[in-house]
């Protein structure tokens, strides 16, 4: 399935660029695994708990608190590598048939909250691709 | 449910995104990031099954689909795509350009895609 980056994204990671280049390489060629295995982004768009899917270990959670404010979303973070403290926020969006990734962030500079600046930027980003669709 | 068969559809991009490929692409230019991906993609390898597999020898030497695909003398992602997932059995002359790109021998890429399961019978 393909994977975009949504603008907020491409900015964190510009910055993680900057900050952690190993994390960065490591979630890029993780996204890049999951793209072209069909099997692997099934599984990544019908979890509902905190569950662990391989073939590479990643633990996926449902976002509960954005799915009923701004959307279907998940996160996904890669363990046991470098970039295992990043938390990788993502979408699916039906219409396409394309998955968003929309924030590539630390867990210490996002917990979830949805009054968040960090929620607002997801929910403007994913509002533009959806165009309201997404519920 | 299955999305997509093999290979990574063509549909247009999310509006106002970038794709995947693009952004690996910018990051490849930079040689420090590049050398970044290529132990990135090699650090993922381990963390498949034991079994080994054309995935596992591709991961090991560094390589992304799309990029093994152009070392083995421009064949597609999806193609590398259709050999992994097992619903494609290569010829002898797509196996050998695909060990020498993988800096293999011919026979530990047989290996390889016979251990593979097939998926399109």
């Amino acid at each position: 399935m393909p994977i975009d980056f949504l603008p907020g994204a491409i900015s964190d990671m510009r910055a993680l660029r900057v900050s952690n280049p190993k994390a960065l390489a490591v979630v890029m060629a993780f996204l890049e695994e999951a793209e072209v295995d069909d099997d692997l982004i099934a599984k990544w768009t019908l979890a509902d708990s905190n569950v662990e899917i391989g073939p590479f270990d990643a633990n996926v959670k449902r976002w509960i608190k954005g799915g009923k404010f701004i959307g279907n979303l998940f996160r996904v973070r890669v363990l046991n590598t470098v970039a295992t403290s990043y938390r990788i926020v993502y979408g699916y969006d039906w219409h396409t048939q394309r998955m968003a990734v929309l924030a590539v962030l630390h867990k210490d500079e996002f917990d979830y909250e949805i009054k968040s600046e960090l929620a607002h930027r997801i929910q403007n980003d994913w509002d533009f691709v959806t165009a309201g669709r997404a519920t | 449910m299955k999305f997509v068969e093999f290979g990574v559809a063509a549909t247009k991009p999310l509006k106002g995104a970038v794709t995947l490929s693009d952004f690996v692409a910018e990051l490849e230019a930079d040689q420090t990031m590049a050398l970044h991906l290529q132990e990135a993609r090699k650090s993922l390898g381990p963390l498949l099954d034991s079994t080994p597999s054309l995935r596992q020898l591709r991961l090991a030497a560094g390589l992304s689909q799309a990029k093994l695909g152009a070392a083995a003398g421009g064949l597609t992602q999806s193609h590398i795509a259709r050999i992994e997932s097992g619903s494609c059995d290569p010829g002898t002359e797509t196996v050998a350009k695909l060990a020498h790109a993988i800096g293999v021998e011919d026979v530990e890429v047989f290996r390889a895609i016979r251990n593979q399961s097939h998926k399109g019978g």
